[in-house]
């Protein structure tokens, strides 16, 4: 089974409640947390996980995602290291053998991946375990090879779509990057801030789904289990970041563990 | 779909350099302005506009003036300065946006944002608002808003708000990032008026367009101005010969025998790539003329040192910034921090245009050090009474050492990008140190009775 099947079927599986995708930044705040942050995810009820790799230009985000890449980087995170990681994740969980079908993500900007080579990232990260990738400043209608090296190997290549992209463009996107699911952001700015829910985004989010014809995530502003509950009849799969990083630094500040932050904050946003 | 795609695509490079890695926010955002940018591109009635505004706005054409002492004193080739120093609020960086604040307002937009590193993009971007009516936000890396406050006070009074950029290094780099997010939560009212030659196209090719004014003015001036030496040198060539050899010699070598158009060298600096291709590119198909861009060499050759992104070895391609280009940057792909005595130089980057044309070898680099800047601000003030900004100093040095090792009746043009006002804070302390520091505590002492 590759990627782009193991994600296909985890919408299948689950269709009637929205999947949870969080996301974290590989190897903050240290390689060790970072490890045991992404498995309490998992453990705790997300079905997705989203690693961004770590860069200096985080173009799409807001400062507490930005700090983190920084922060990580200046720890001596490499691409490698994020990748090794979860490879660990990934093999720990299959030998638990959970039965829960879960699946990681990479989210990276582009010139991380072009630093470490193309072909190379991409058949790393897949023998590493990781089913898709998210790339916010590869645009569609850039001159780039990834998206066709991606699905080369079956991996899943996310389309994003923002409120003003009009369907006829989302129909090009979706025929160029080939993925089970498109991620809908949900409103301008970088991510952080809260968003609101309301009917506009439901038509939004109706349009993305007719115009893709595929599952939609939505995410960007996701920050409590109202929202989710908003979105859910919307959407196959709510994302949410920001709050994660919050979470484990209010933890750090009280003393407290990152892991059960981490694992509360799963348990707030879903309860089955 | 995909072959049109990629054809489209295409468009938007200048060889492997260039193209939009934008988020999918910016789409629509990026869609009007191209449109915009096509609509105006060839209007006549639009730089019309724009030219009478140059003259008396701006105050174009700037002089080209010949540094005779600076040309004697070095010995070599003639000397000659195109004064972009003379623009109003001090630099170049006016003429783009001056350009794109009237793109700006006939796009139906209200209010303009811009990054700055050294000020003087920030300064020209709020006294165009201002004079347009339109409202201002600078963001400004916080290290660049301590060094180069002159121009942070400049912003203020023209009406503009200065937000201060506390990420990362928290200079030029840093200010692009923050200028760029903005426009991602606010792009229906606003226009994103970008300081230099780069980012996601269209932008270099809207800021070289409105700069190459520069090298187009430069082309009749130097044609004229070489006419009148040669006028002067045909009247009486028995007194130039008379002030002596050395003199006379390097002023007015080999100007009698013909007319000349063209200069031999023309020298730049190059922070993002907006003055130098502003000079060159009315140029790039005259081969003889020797393209010289200079580059921030700082203080010392290790990553972090300096700001040498075409011939340190330390810049690769990558995509950064939506545009794909030359960066200073690390295994991982992260960008190097960068270092330099002139802010305006200090940025990991370079614009795709000057990323191809120095690939391609049309134009050449070299760099100059802190130390050699600070030397050359003093040599141009002493000889010639001109205070350059340091960025321009770059320039300024690396075309000395030129003219050195060229033969007499050369002719070198280089660009004083800006004027020098902006930096006191710099060179005064390094250049007069105990007597700046006097004044400063007087001042300070003084205002504080005041408040
Ligand atoms: C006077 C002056 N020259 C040069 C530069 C460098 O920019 P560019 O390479 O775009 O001309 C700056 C930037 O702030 C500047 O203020």
């Amino acid at each position: 089974m590759n990627g782009m099947q193991k994600i296909q079927m985890l919408f299948e599986q689950n269709k009637g409640r929205p999947l949870l995708m969080t996301h974290a930044v590989g190897g903050w705040p240290d390689l060790d947390t970072s490890e045991s942050v992404l498995s309490a995810m998992l453990e705790s009820g997300a079905d997705m996980i989203e690693v961004q790799i770590p860069f200096s230009e985080p173009a799409a985000d807001g400062p507490l995602i930005v700090s983190a890449n920084h922060e990580a980087l200046a720890g001596g995170v490499t691409t490698r290291k994020v990748l090794e990681m979860i490879g660990r994740v990934c093999e720990k969980r299959s030998l638990a053998g959970s039965g829960r079908l879960t699946s990681v993500l990479v989210m990276s900007y582009l010139n991380p991946i072009l630093a470490y080579g193309e072909k190379a990232f991409v058949s790393d990260a897949r023998s590493f375990g990781v089913d898709g990738l998210i790339v916010p400043d590869c645009a569609p209608d850039e001159i780039s090879l990834l998206p066709e090296i991606a699905a080369e190997v079956g991996l899943a290549f996310v389309p994003l779509i923002a409120p003003d992209t009009e369907s006829s463009r989302i129909e090009q996107i979706c025929n160029r990057f080939c993925s089970p699911f498109v991620y809908a952001v949900l409103r301008y700015g970088v991510t952080g801030k809260s968003t609101s829910i309301d009917s506009l985004t439901e038509a939004y989010l109706s349009r993305v789904r007719s115009a893709s014809g595929c599952a939609v995530a939505a995410g960007f502003g996701i920050r409590e289990r109202r929202q989710v509950e908003a979105l859910g009849c919307s959407v196959d799969c709510v994302v949410a970041g920001s709050v994660f990083i919050e979470a484990m630094n209010e933890a750090a500040s009280r003393g407290s563990g990152m892991t059960d932050a981490v694992r509360g904050m799963v348990a707030e946003l879903v309860r089955y | 779909m995909e072959k049109i795609m990629n054809e489209q695509a295409r468009k938007r490079y200048f060889g492997d350099f260039g193209g939009r890695f934008i988020p999918e926010v910016l789409v629509p955002a990026f869609e009007e302005l191209e449109e915009a940018w096509a609509s105006v591109k060839h209007d006549r009635k639009f730089f019309d506009e724009l030219e009478r505004a140059q003259r008396d706005f701006v105050g174009r054409p700037t002089p080209l003036l010949l540094a005779e002492n600076l040309t004697t004193s070095c010995g070599g080739g003639r000397i000659w300065l195109k004064m972009e120093a003379l623009a109003h609020t001090g630099a170049h960086k006016i003429n783009n946006a001056l350009g794109q604040g009237l793109l700006a307002k006939k796009m139906g937009k209200k209010r303009l944002i811009a990054e700055t590193g050294a000020g003087q993009h920030g300064l020209a971007t709020a006294a165009v608002a201002a004079r347009l009516g339109l409202e201002c936000e600078i963001f400004m890396g916080e290290v660049d808003m301590a060094r180069q406050h002159p121009n942070v006070y400049g912003m203020r009074l023209f009406g503009a708000r200065v937000t201060a950029v506390t990420e990362g290094s928290r200079t030029l780099t840093d200010a692009v990032n923050a200028a760029m997010k903005s426009w991602t939560e606010r792009v229906s009212d606003t226009h994103y008026l970008i300081g230099s030659a780069l980012g996601p196209y269209p932008f270099p090719e809207i800021v070289r367009t409105f700069q190459s004014v520069i090298g187009k003015e430069l082309r009749s001036q130097f044609r004229e101005r070489y006419a009148e030496l040669a006028g002067r040198a045909s009247r009486d060539p028995s007194i130039e010969m008379e002030q002596g050899a050395s003199s006379g010699s390097c002023i007015l070598a080999g100007v009698s025998d013909a007319q000349k158009s063209l200069p031999d060298v023309m020298v730049a600096c190059v922070g993002g790539g907006s003055n130098s291709i502003g000079l060159f590119h009315d140029f790039l198909d005259d081969e003889s003329v020797r393209l010289v861009g200079v580059e921030a060499g700082g203080h010392g050759t290790a990553p972090g040192e300096h700001a040498v992104r075409m011939t340190s070895g330390q810049g690769r391609p990558g995509v950064v910034q939506a545009y794909r280009s030359i960066f200073l940057q690390d295994d991982n792909g992260s960008l190097l921090p960068t270092s330099s005595v002139s802010a305006g130089l200090d940025y990991a980057g370079i614009g795709p245009e000057l990323a191809y044309y120095g690939k391609n070898g049309r134009i050449e680099f070299t760099s100059a050090s802190d130390e050699e800047v600070l030397d050359a601000v003093q040599v141009l003030a002493r000889t010639e009474g001109i205070l350059p900004a340091l960025e321009s100093a770059h320039a300024l040095a690396a075309a000395v050492r030129l003219a050195r090792t060229l033969p007499v009746g050369t002719d070198i043009v280089v660009n004083i990008s800006g004027r020098g006002d902006k930096d006191l804070f710099i060179t005064a302390p390094r250049l007069d140190g105990e007597d700046w520091l006097d004044f400063l505590k007087a001042e300070v002492a003084r205002l504080e009775g005041l408040l």
